[in-house]
């Protein structure tokens, strides 16, 4: 029987543009990582913190319409007396500082989910050789790393965005008074911010270090190593030799000290001016640290971390594009 | 035209790869013959747009190849030379993805992934993951990718490139079968001439970035005046030292005589001397050139 018994058809079917190319890729990417049960239980887990951001939330909106559970809610959230007083002036702390520790514990997952979708990204594609099936088609480098961070994008947004804004939703449902929302509305797009920072950072570094290498075990090493040695080094460089640039070897950061993106998604969320009107409301100093560790161990300005994480952006996108090379070159 | 090029010159560094290249193919099976370093695979990216030329314009299937890239890629297919793969899918997801990479929509390439795959035999090993496969499997599935989206122009890097005989044959019988039957325009980049003269009806031979010579086999396989394939059954070398007492020209090669007459004679002396010697001529036609003679007189003159 001939191989080709089946006959061909041609296709009638109408291509589309290419504008949108890379979202196949990102598609396909999405596809096949939540195949893996470890990426849905990691991505699952993640949603936890997002229930305890909305029970905050939800809390808070509670306690400033029963004057009879303000005091207990007010304690709970470790506020002092003077909140009961005028709780909608507190809303704005409460919301800001919420939203703070909602992120500060999902960076570290998204460094899990991160390690768990990223190291296949590119360095499978080396090992199998598929640049060439990609580039053949009308896809341009760019497509191909837009479509492989989209994969990452949609991970880490899924965990952090999509929560963060679902909690806004129910916090707002739950306080049931639009002054809220003037209140609180900056939260919205620093979420979105924050959310892709975390994820454009992480992405393009994980993408740059999934094409240095074909094992993808190599590629989550390193990622590991990027993430705990620079903890190490970071707390290493602050307590020992004391130096005021010591937390910006740090990605994520520790209980005791923010990292480079924590700082910077403190500055998008606006916490600075979060304590300083809790300064002034309480007339009680409220750093993100214990005022003594602050003065011992001062920590640099966000916008140095900033500088870090672009150039760990740039970094990352200098080694993509020497390791993922075009087919113009001689083989 | 299928595609011309017109004076396009690629260099890498120190090396050019083409040449001033200028090429003018029709619509059909086309065959790209060469050396290594002869510009083939240059020359293909060059159609495909993956390259920017130093010099030169070119059009395939009427789209300009410096600014219509993508245009150009969505109506190619191209099987490239290297074993290459999407990893971690199955052969069916593997052949889906690169049709919505062609602009496909999700659906239409599903469906169109099944019928390419019972069209080139792997029907039965569609949801096994693609790196099980065999090198001869891997061939196919790449065929099947390359053609899903229904391409006016199929370009085949060395498609038969490590397989065994069978396989071999299996990627000819489809080549041949998208050319003859379906219609598909074909660029058969290869070393192995037999495969290209079955599959191809032109061919056109680079060296050093230049064609050395192009059209269509047949025309370039022309009879040779006055030289003459001889086999007789008995005594070919006998029947050969006869005719070379005449003063007429006898090479033997394998089991032929080849037999060059002056030009004041006919092949009736062959039948004279035959009946004269009692010797009786079972193979007696005009020579052709071989498709290899071809190449290597091509590549020769370049040399």
């Amino acid at each position: 029987m001939p191989i080709f018994d089946q006959g061909y058809q041609h296709w009638k079917g109408t291509l589309s543009g290419h504008a949108w190319r890379w979202l196949t890729v990102t598609r396909h990417g999405v596809r096949a990582q939540l195949k893996n049960r470890w990426t849905r239980i990691v991505m699952l887990f993640a949603w936890v913190p997002a229930a305890g951001l909305v029970a905050a939330l939800a809390l808070w909106g509670l306690a400033e319409r029963n004057a009879d559970m303000l005091p207990s809610i007010a304690r709970f959230f470790n506020l002092p007396p003077e909140s009961t007083r005028s709780p909608q002036s507190f809303r704005f702390i409460v919301w800001t500082y919420a939203y703070h520790i909602f992120f500060m514990v999902e960076v570290n997952f998204s460094m899990l989910l991160v390690l768990l979708v990223g190291p296949d990204l590119i360095s499978q594609d080396l090992r199998f050789n598929a640049l060439p099936l990609y580039f053949s088609r009308p896809l341009r480098r760019v497509d191909y790393f837009l479509g492989k961070l989209g994969i990452i994008v949609f991970c880490l947004s899924a965990v952090m965005v999509v929560p963060a804004v679902v909690a806004y939703l129910l916090g707002l449902a739950f306080s049931r008074d639009l002054g809220t929302i003037k209140d609180t509305f900056h939260l919205l797009p620093a979420a979105f911010a924050y959310g892709a920072l975390v994820a454009v950072v992480a992405g393009t570094v994980m993408l740059g270090l999934s094409s240095l290498s074909r094992n993808a075990r190599y590629v989550g090493a390193f990622w590991l190593g990027l993430w705990f040695v620079g903890n190490a080094l970071a707390s290493a460089f602050t307590y020992g030799a004391r130096v005021e640039w010591g937390p910006l070897l740090s990605l994520t950061g520790t209980p005791e000290r923010a990292g480079n993106l924590e700082r910077v998604g403190d500055a998008l969320l606006n916490l600075e001016s979060a304590r300083q009107q809790f300064e002034h409301l309480t007339q009680m100093p409220r750093q993100p640290r214990p005022a003594q560790y602050m003065e011992q161990f001062p920590e640099p300005p966000w916008t140095w971390s900033a500088l870090v994480l672009l150039g760990l952006i740039g970094l990352s996108l200098w080694i993509l594009s020497s390791r993922v090379k075009s087919l113009d070159r001689l083989k | 035209m299928l595609f011309q090029l017109q004076n396009v010159t690629k260099t890498y560094g120190p090396v050019t790869a083409l040449r001033n290249l200028s090429v003018s193919v029709p619509v059909g099976a086309v065959g790209l013959l060469g050396p290594n370093g002869a510009g083939k695979t240059t020359m293909i990216r060059t159609l495909l747009g993956l390259i920017t030329i130093d010099a030169g314009e070119g059009q395939i299937l009427g789209m300009d190849i410096r600014t219509q890239r993508l245009d150009v890629r969505q109506a190619v297919g191209f099987l490239p030379e290297d074993e290459c793969l999407f990893p971690g899918v199955a052969g069916v997801e593997s052949v889906a993805y690169a049709g919505e990479l062609g602009g496909m929509s999700p659906a239409d390439a599903l469906q169109r992934a099944h019928e390419v795959l019972n069209y080139v035999g792997l029907g039965e090993a569609r949801y096994r993951p693609s790196e099980s496969y065999s090198t001869g499997m891997k061939q196919r599935l790449k065929l099947a990718s390359a053609i899903v989206h229904d391409p006016r122009l199929l370009i085949l890097d060395e498609p038969t490139n490590g397989m065994d005989p069978a396989g071999r044959e299996e990627v000819l019988e489809l080549s041949r079968d998208l050319s003859r039957n379906k219609g598909m325009s074909l660029l058969f980049s290869s070393h192995l001439l037999p495969d290209v003269e079955s599959v191809c009806e032109h061919i056109v031979v680079l060296g050093s970035g230049a064609v050395l010579a192009q059209g269509r086999i047949e025309d370039l396989k022309q009879v040779q005046r006055n030289l003459y394939e001889v086999r007789l059954k008995h005594d070919q070398e006998e029947f050969a030292t006869r005719l070379a007492a005449t003063g007429i020209q006898v090479t033997p090669r394998e089991d032929l005589l080849l037999v060059e007459l002056p030009e004041d004679k006919t092949q009736a002396v062959l039948w004279e001397l035959a009946h004269q010697t009692g010797h009786q001529i079972r193979h007696l036609r005009p020579r052709r050139n071989t498709l290899e003679e071809v190449f290597l007189k091509a590549v020769g003159s370049d040399v």
